[in-house]
């Protein structure tokens, strides 16, 4: 027992596979997906990827599928269907999609599942027609001519178009024609047919009808003898009027049906714009929130009705849809029964029937994504119940596909971005353990190894004094220097954890640079250090400990990239935003590119070119502190060295008063 | 077959891993070279032909594995033992297609060292006694 579906190459298709494999695990049975290539090569590449994408779909969800060549779908179905009944197969049901016929003659072919429903009548194989578009009705000619209600304006354009007609025929008369002759004459005929196709033209066919009835009556009273009633006595005057009016009559139909078709097309061209700037609004938003906001706004502007926005909610016993936007939305459990029911539907289904409901007013429209399926739900209140024209129904379905390919396209980008930051994240991770390790390696290779060659030349007898101590040496240094990374590891995570508390409090920034300069001596004896200080009492508010440690970062890396004997110059100025502390090497220089980079704690990873040893991490936790304590670092790159600018935002002028006071 | 009369060149940025080196290397009677890049390397090679060298492989060279190429010439070809922190599979590969004839992972005792280049001697020996 098995059950066929006939799919053709659109993405609608995918509706027949989940019915399909729905009615497969219900009577236990397999299912087989049938495509039937009629296109005689003219395949398009998009239809054959559709298809493509169909089949392995089809597999995963456990389908078999076949395609096959033949002149026509029908025919491929039937010639499947013999095939299967010579192996013995037994077919229990046809699935197959429908989508509305357009056109006056299509609608008199019969569909594929009509023609099998007829072939195969008498045997036990089911036919089933899953309607692919909700679209079933198509607008015939006459539609446009709907009756709409009366405005006043319509009426005041009626009878002011009589009255024109009828002031014309006073002025011709006026001036010595005669239309009192006995027959009507085409003069006076021609001047009420315009008036009434005119009305008919502005306002529509009732409104020409009705133009039609007061002309007929105007011509009749005022025309026609005996004057002043509506009888007509003459035989071929009665002829005339009846004349007059099949040809109103015939005119107003004619005008009120272009009106209607304007009024269609300026209405398409409404809606495509509305689509433009829906597609505008939404084209550069980056996150789901934002673009429902934004959707929200210009639906409900375009639409001016009010409208609801549902996604998708996993939950512990299935998937419910809740209001994404606005979601203090007030809707009555009925409703939200309706709008999960409606979504079930859409996916077991394919299309649900979308009517409004009478009570609430709520219409529920699925916006369809394109490659991850079905978004979410469209909410249209109508408030009142309403009953939404063809044409409305259709343009509530594009706005509604229209929001899930912006919804879609934000859900994918949103996707490849967590991605893309989690490789980058992963890569720099792996960057930062192998710098790390590699920095950390070095050193304890220098204390290994001279330990090690210490130990064999002691063991050996060969080592002597100056040799011994010189290992020994190295070895605490580099065992030094290990400590130093390991240190400004610890105080960057710290740091950036928010391990560490600042005790901030006012201290003169002299003070802790001398101190930092004292402390750095033998870093600093192969250079020529200038302090320049002001002579005004300046204070800044600051943590002192963690401040000497940025000063001492700046300092050493001032060092570290500047050769022997050249000068580094630290000096203090001040304006009104803040205290800076300059510090000026005669090194290397920082390349511009670099300038801002230098801060990053993984720019020394990501170089290659320096041979200066390092974490690299100085810089960076002297910005973490500074950043810490409201202050800013930044550096300049002079032809001929480095700027190091240090700027602490809360400083002061300490006179004399003021120590009095805290003496005091 | 011991280093003695042996000329070792060692590129590493590091001067103490140099110094220890050079101290043990020479005691037992090799003649050793100091470069702190590549490029001095490179130009220590072509002057003096080293039997050996002893190459740092996380000195900062965006064209390591090309230079590493460079040190073995079609009229000399050293020995090469490359001291590295990295362990990836990949890295060492890599290292061994361009001529890395024997690996020593950082930090190392100056045992490690000279563990390595005696295994490098006796294979060469082995070869030589196989022809």
């Amino acid at each position: 027992m098995t059950i066929l579906v006939c799919i053709d190459g659109t993405a609608k298709s995918k509706t027949l596979l989940h019915t399909a494999k729905l009615k497969a695990e219900e009577l236990h049975c397999d299912w087989v997906v049938l495509h039937i290539n009629t296109s005689h090569g003219e395949t398009t590449n998009a239809d054959s990827e559709t298809l493509t994408s169909l089949f392995s779909t089809a597999e995963q969800m456990g389908g078999e599928c076949v395609s096959i060549a033949a002149n026509g779908v029908f025919l491929g179905i039937t010639d499947f269907l013999d095939n299967a009944t010579l192996h013995n197969q037994h077919i229990k049901q046809i699935i197959v999609g429908q989508t509305p016929q357009t056109g006056f003659l299509k609608e008199l072919q019969h569909t594929i599942g009509e023609r099998l429903i007829r072939k195969l009548r008498g045997s036990d194989t089911e036919i089933r027609i899953v309607p692919l578009s909700a679209d079933f009705y198509t607008p015939s000619w006459y539609d446009r001519l709907k009756l709409r209600k009366l405005h006043l304006k319509d009426m005041g354009i009626v009878f002011l178009s009589s009255v024109v007609a009828l002031c014309c025929t006073q002025i011709i008369e006026h001036y010595g024609y005669h239309f009192n002759s006995g027959t009507l004459s085409y003069p006076l005929l021609s001047l009420f047919l315009l008036a009434t196709i005119f009305s008919s033209l502005k306002c529509g066919f009732l409104s020409g009808v009705i133009s039609t009835l007061i002309n007929v009556i105007l011509v009749d009273v005022i025309f026609t003898p005996p004057y002043g009633n509506l009888f007509v006595a003459a035989h071929d005057q009665r002829i005339g009027i009846g004349f007059f009016v099949a040809t109103s009559i015939i005119g107003v139909l004619f005008g009120a049906y272009s009106r209607a078709y304007n009024r269609a097309l300026i209405r398409r061209e409404e809606n495509a714009l509305a689509f433009y700037s829906l597609h505008r609004a939404t084209s550069k938003i980056t996150n789901i929130p934002k673009a429902l906001k934004t959707l929200h706004q210009e639906l409900g502007g375009l639409l001016d009705m009010e409208i609801a926005f549902f996604l998708p909610e996993e939950k512990e016993d299935g998937t419910f849809l809740a209001p994404a936007y606005p979601y203090d939305l007030d809707m009555s459990d009925r409703d939200i029964q309706r709008l999960n029911t409606h979504w079930k539907m859409a996916h077991i289904e394919g299309i649900a029937k979308n009517a409004a409901d009478k009570e609430s007013g709520w219409r529920f429209e699925i916006m369809h994504g394109l490659s991850i399926g079905d978004v979410g739900i469209l909410g249209i209140n109508t408030h009142t119940y309403k009953a939404i024209d063809i044409s409305s129904a259709r343009l509530l379905r594009a706005l509604a596909d229209q929001c899930a390919a912006t919804l879609e396209r934000i859900q994918l980008s949103e996707k490849l971005q967590k991605e893309r930051i989690e490789k980058e994240r992963e890569e720099l991770r792996a960057m930062l353990l192998s710098s790390v390790s590699h920095d950390l390696k070095t050193p304890l290779a220098s204390v290994i190894g001279s330990l090690s060659v210490f130990q064999r030349m002691q063991q050996s007898g060969k080592l002597n004094d100056d040799i011994g101590e010189e290992l020994i040496s190295t070895a605490y240094d580099e065992a030094n220097r290990l400590d130093g990374f390991i240190t400004n590891i610890m105080d960057m995570t710290r740091i950036e954890s928010g391990d560490i508390e600042f005790d901030r409090e006012w201290i003169s920034p002299a003070h802790i640079v001398e101190k930092v300069v004292r402390r750095m001596q033998y870093r600093l004896d192969d250079h020529t250090l200038t302090l320049n200080f002001p002579d005004e009492h300046i204070q800044i508010c600051a943590d002192s400990m963690l401040s000497e440690q940025v000063f001492r970062n700046v300092i050493d890396n001032a060092v570290k990239y500047s050769k022997t004997n050249t000068e580094i110059i630290i000096s203090c100025t001040y304006d009104e935003a803040a205290c800076h502390i300059h510090i000026r090497d005669y090194g290397c220089g920082i390349p511009t590119e670099k300038l801002n980079r230098i801060f990053d704690k993984y720019e020394r990873l990501k170089q290659t070119d320096s041979t200066v040893a390092g974490t690299g991490l100085g810089l960076a936790i002297a910005k973490a502190i500074m950043e810490r304590q409201d202050g800013k670092i930044h550096a300049v790159s002079h032809l001929d060295g480095s700027e190091f600018i240090i700027s602490f935002s809360q400083w002061r002028l300490n006179n004399q008063n003021n120590i009095v006071e805290e003496i005091a | 077959m011991s280093i003695a009369h042996h000329t070792i060149l060692l590129i590493d940025d590091t001067p103490p891993i140099r110094f220890f080196m050079r101290l043990t290397l020479e005691e037992e009677g090799a003649r050793c070279i100091e470069a702190s890049n590549l490029q001095e390397g490179l130009e220590s090679t072509k002057q003096h032909k080293p039997d050996m060298i002893v190459l740092d492989m996380d000195l900062p060279d965006d064209t390591l594995f090309e230079r590493m190429q460079q040190l073995k010439s079609a009229d000399h070809s050293p020995n090469i033992i490359m001291l590295t922190t990295r362990r990836e599979k990949c890295f060492i590969n890599k290292a061994t297609s361009c001529g890395a004839d024997a690996t020593v992972n950082k930090p190392f005792a100056i045992s490690d060292l000279l563990d390595a280049i005696e295994t490098i001697n006796n294979k060469k020996i082995n070869t030589q006694q196989g022809q």
